[in-house]
C-alpha cells in the first residue's frame, strides 16, 4: 500500500515537472525541472528494486548529461536568446487538442493489453539470495547481453571523436598540421554560406 | 501488494507523449533535446516496470544501453548545437533557414 | 566464464580495428592523409574479404544475438563496396574543402560497423545498438564540415530526427518485450505468434515502422533527406542515400518478418499504403528540383517506395520471390546512385566554389568533361529503369514480384511513377548534352586517381548486374531463403 502512495506520489511530480519542461521559456528552469523529473523516476526504479538502475540514472542522467547541457548554456550564454520563440496560436491549439488524444490512445492500448508475466528466474527471493539486484545483473550483463556491451563502447568512442571534431577549439599548433599550413598568412576558418 | 503494470505503462505513456509533444512544438533546440530526453526515459520506465514484471534482467540490460545511447546523443547534439552557435548566434530552429524542407 | 566464439563477428572485429588503427595513425600525419585512406581501404577490403570468405556458414553467436549466415554476408559484402566507394571518391572532395581529416574515414567505418550489426543482429537489443551506432556516426558526418553553415544545419535536422525516430522505434521494442518478456527475435515472434493482444501488437508494430520509416526517409516521415543530403558533404549524402537505406531495410525485412509474423495482416496493409504515398511524394517534388543534390534525394524517397512495394508484396503472398527482388534490387540502388553522388562529387572538386549542383550548372558538361556527362548518363539511365542497366534487373524482379503477390495494380502505379521519373532523370542529360553553358569554363582536369577507381568502380557494378544479373540473383535467392530459414 505504502509502496502504491509513493508510486503516485513520485509519478505525479515527474510527469509534472515533465510538463513543466516544455513548457518554460527560460532554458535553465527547464533543465532543472528535468533534473528533478528524472529524480523521482529514480525513485520509482527504487520501489522497483531496480537498485543499480536507479543509482545509475542519477549517476549518468542528473549528474552527467544534465550537468552538460547546463555547462553548455552557461558557455554559450543562451539564456538572453530565449526570449525569440513564439509559438503560433494555431500551433497552440492544435498541439493542446492532438497531444491529449494521443496520450488517451497509449493509455487504452496500455490498459486494453493483457500483460501476462513469463515467470523469469530473477524473481525477488532469488536475487536477494543470489548477491543482490547488482551482483546478479553484472554477472547475467556480462554473459548474455556482452555483444551490445561492447557495442555501445564504440557509441561512446563515435561520440567523443564527433564531439572533438565538431566543437573543440582548433588551436594554433592544431591548425599548423592542417591543409594551410604551408601559406604564410594567418588563416582563420571562416564560416561560409555556399553549396558543400 | 506489487505496483500493477498498467501503472508503469500510463506513467511512461504521460512523459513520452509529453515529451513528443515538446519535440513537435518547441522551436528552441535546446529544449527539443531535453524532450528527446524525456521520451527515452519514458522508455525505460517501460523496461524496468517489464524486467520487474517478467522477473528477468533483460529489461534491466535494455536501460543500461538506451542510457549510454542517450549519453552519446547528447554529447552529440551538443557538439552540433555549439558548431552551429558559433556562426549563427541563435539555438531557434526556424531561423536555420538556408536548406528549405 | 566460458570465452565467447567470436566467429559471427570476425568481418566486424577487422573494422573496428581498422577504425581504431585510423584514430592512431592520423596524429602522425600532417597534409598528406594517403595512409589514412590507405587504411580505411584496407580495412574495408579486409571487411569484405573476411565476410566473403564465411559464405556458407550458418551460426549464432552471443547469446544469439547476432548471426552469420549468407543473408548478413550479403550485405556485409554490399556495405564494403559502398564503403569502398565512398571512401575513393572523398579525399579530394575533402581537400578542396579545405577539411580533410582522418576521422572522417574512422566515423564512416564505425558508420558501416553499426550498418552490419544492424543486417545480422537476432535480437532488439543487438538491433538498438547496431542502429544507434550507425545514426551517431552518421549525424557527425553529415555534420563534417563544421565551418559550413549547410553542413551544420544538415548535421542539426539529422540528429533531431534521427533521435526523435529513435525514441519511437524504442517505445516500440519496449511494448515488444513486455508482451514477450523477451527480445531474441526467434522466442518474441513465437510468442507473438500466439495471438493474444492482437491490438497492443499492431500500436507497437506501428510504432516500429513509423520509426524505421524515420531513417530510410518513408513520406511523410522524409522531410529531413532533401535538407540533410544537400547540406552534407557530397560523398556522404551518396552515402547516406544507399547504406543506412540499405541496412535499414535489411532489418524491416528482418523485424517485420520474423517478429511481427503475427500482425502481417497490419503491416502488409500498412505497406502498401505508404507505398503508394512515398512513390507519389518522392517523384512528383523530384520533378520541380533544380538542385542535383535535392532531386537525387527526392529520387531516393521515390525508390524507397518501390521497395516498400515490394515489402507489401511480401506481407500479401509470403513469397519469396519479393524477399530476394528488394536485395537484388538494392544491390542495384547502391552502384547507381553511389555513382551519381560520385559525378557530382567529381564536379564539385573541379570548381568548389562556383559549382552549386543545379542544373544550369551541368550544361555543356558533355563538352567539357565527356567521361563525367557519360558516367553520369549510365547511372541516370539505370535510375530510370533502361534495359542494360542495374536499374531496370532490379526493378524488373521487385515489379514482377509485385504482380506475382496480386497486387497488379500496385506494380502498375509503380511502372507508370518509374515513367514519370525518366522525365527528371533524363532532363540532367539534356542539359549536359544539348544545352551551351552561358559561363566560360576555367580549370578542370581529367576524372583521375582514386575518384576515377571509385566511379569505374560504380559504373562496372552498374554495367555488370544489368548486363549478366544472374550471379546477383542467385546470390540473393540463397541469402534469402537462408535468412528465411532463420
Amino acid at each position: 500500500m505504502v509502496e502504491k502512495v509513493l508510486f503516485i506520489v513520485f509519478a505525479a511530480l515527474a510527469v509534472g515537472s515533465g510538463v513543466g519542461v516544455i513548457t518554460r521559456s527560460n532554458i535553465v528552469h527547464a533543465l532543472i525541472l528535468l533534473i528533478f523529473s528524472f529524480v523521482n523516476v529514480a525513485a520509482i526504479y527504487l520501489l522497483t528494486s531496480a537498485f543499480f538502475i536507479a543509482v545509475v540514472q542519477i549517476l549518468v542522467y542528473a549528474g552527467a548529461i544534465l550537468v552538460l547541457f547546463t555547462f553548455v548554456v552557461m558557455f554559450l550564454n543562451l539564456r538572453q536568446y530565449q526570449s525569440m520563440e513564439q509559438l503560433h496560436p494555431v500551433q497552440k491549439w492544435v498541439a493542446l487538442i492532438m497531444t491529449p488524444l494521443v496520450l488517451a490512445e497509449f493509455v487504452v492500448v496500455a490498459l486494453a493489453a493483457t500483460w501476462t508475466a513469463v515467470g523469469g528466474p530473477f524473481d525477488r527471493e532469488t536475487v536477494a539470495a543470489g548477491g543482490g539486484n547488482v551482483a546478479l545483473l553484472g554477472e547475467r550483463l556480462f554473459n548474455d547481453a556482452l555483444l551490445p556491451f561492447e557495442i555501445a563502447s564504440l557509441i561512446l568512442l563515435v561520440a567523443m571523436v564527433g564531439a572533438v571534431v565538431l566543437a573543440a577549439k582548433e588551436g594554433r599548433e592544431f591548425m599548423e598540421t592542417r591543409a594551410w599550413a604551408d601559406t604564410d598568412e594567418e588563416r582563420i576558418p571562416e564560416f561560409v554560406e555556399e553549396e558543400v | 501488494m506489487d505496483i500493477p503494470i498498467e501503472w508503469y505503462l500510463v506513467l511512461s505513456a504521460f512523459l513520452f507523449v509529453i515529451g513528443a509533444a515538446g519535440v513537435l512544438t518547441r522551436r528552441n533546440m535546446f529544449i527539443v533535446l531535453l524532450s528527446i530526453e524525456l521520451m527515452m526515459n519514458a522508455v525505460n520506465i517501460n523496461l524496468i516496470g517489464f524486467s520487474r514484471l517478467h522477473d528477468n534482467f533483460i529489461g534491466q540490460h535494455f536501460v543500461l544501453f538506451t542510457m549510454t545511447v542517450a549519453a552519446a546523443e547528447a554529447a552529440v547534439g551538443l557538439a552540433i548545437v555549439t558548431s552551429l552557435f558559433r556562426n549563427r548566434q541563435t539555438t531557434m530552429v526556424d531561423l536555420f533557414d538556408l536548406l528549405k524542407g | 566464464m566460458p570465452t565467447p566464439d567470436v566467429t559471427p563477428i570476425i568481418p566486424e572485429l577487422i573494422l573496428a580495428v581498422a577504425a581504431c588503427l585510423v584514430l592512431v595513425v592520423e596524429p602522425f600525419l600532417k597534409l598528406d592523409k594517403t595512409a589514412v585512406v590507405a587504411v580505411a581501404l584496407t580495412g574495408l577490403l579486409a571487411y569484405g574479404a573476411a565476410a566473403f570468405a564465411l559464405l556458407g556458414q550458418d551460426m549464432a553467436g552471443f547469446n544469439d544475438m547476432i548471426v552469420i549466415n549468407d543473408y548478413a554476408i550479403f550485405f556485409k559484402v554490399l556495405f564494403a563496396a559502398a564503403g569502398v566507394m565512398t571512401v575513393l571518391m572523398s579525399p579530394r572532395y575533402l581537400e578542396a574543402h579545405d577539411r580533410h581529416l582522418g576521422e572522417y574515414y574512422a566515423l564512416l567505418l564505425f558508420a558501416i560497423l553499426g550498418m552490419s550489426v544492424l543486417a545480422a543482429a537476432r535480437d532488439l537489443m543487438a538491433f538498438y545498438v547496431g542502429l544507434e551506432l550507425m545514426a551517431v556516426s552518421s549525424y557527425l558526418l553529415a555534420g563534417f564540415f563544421r565551418y559550413r553553415l549547410r553542413s551544420n544545419e544538415a548535421a542539426l535536422k539529422y540528429f533531431l530526427t534521427g533521435c526523435f525516430a529513435s525514441a519511437i522505434t524504442l517505445y516500440g521494442i519496449s511494448m515488444v518485450y513486455g508482451f514477450t518478456g523477451a527480445t531474441n527475435y526467434a522466442e518474441v515472434g513465437t510468442a507473438l505468434a500466439g495471438g493474444e493482444n492482437t491490438l497492443g501488437v499492431a500500436f507497437a508494430t506501428a510504432l516500429v515502422f513509423a520509426g524505421m520509416g524515420f531513417k530510410v526517409s518513408v513520406a511523410p516521415f522524409h522531410m529531413w533527406t532533401p535538407d540533410v543530403y544537400e547540406g552534407a558533404p557530397t560523398p556522404i549524402a551518396g552515402f547516406f542515400s544507399v547504406g543506412p537505406k540499405a541496412a535499414g531495410f535489411a532489418a524491416i525485412l528482418m523485424m517485420f518478418l520474423a517478429v511481427f509474423e503475427a500482425s502481417v495482416d497490419t503491416w502488409t496493409v500498412i505497406f502498401i499504403a505508404f507505398s503508394i504515398f512515398t512513390m507519389l511524394v518522392g517523384n512528383l517534388f523530384a520533378l520541380v528540383q533544380r538542385n542535383l543534390k535535392r532531386m537525387l534525394a527526392y529520387s531516393s524517397i521515390a525508390h524507397v517506395g518501390y521497395l516498400l512495394a515490394g515489402m507489401g508484396a511480401i506481407g500479401q503472398s509470403g513469397d519469396l520471390l519479393a524477399g530476394e527482388a528488394i536485395l537484388l534490387y538494392l544491390a542495384a540502388y547502391t552502384f547507381m546512385n553511389l555513382g551519381a553522388f560520385g559525378v557530382l562529387a567529381y564536379l564539385k572538386t573541379q570548381q568548389p566554389v562556383t559549382f552549386d549542383y543545379t542544373l544550369d550548372d551541368m550544361a555543356g558538361l558533355a563538352r567539357r568533361s565527356p567521361w563525367a556527362a557519360i558516367l553520369m548518363s549510365l547511372f541516370m539511365f539505370s535510375l530510370t529503369g533502361i534495359p542494360g542497366t542495374a536499374g531496370f534487373i532490379g526493378k524488373f524482379y521487385l515489379f514482377n514480384a509485385v504482380v506475382r503477390a496480386d497486387l497488379v495494380w500496385l506494380a502498375a502505379i509503380a511502372v507508370i511513377f518509374s515513367a514519370v521519373s525518366a522525365y527528371y532523370y533524363l532532363r540532367v542529360m539534356v542539359y549536359m548534352f544539348f544545352r551551351e553553358s552561358e559561363e566560360e569554363f576555367v580549370g578542370g582536369e581529367a576524372i583521375s586517381g582514386p575518384l576515377a577507381a571509385s566511379l569505374a568502380l560504380a559504373a562496372a557494378g552498374v554495367l555488370f548486374i544489368g548486363l549478366v544479373p544472374a550471379r546477383l540473383v542467385d546470390a540473393s535467392a540463397t541469402a534469402f531463403q537462408n535468412f528465411l530459414g532463420l
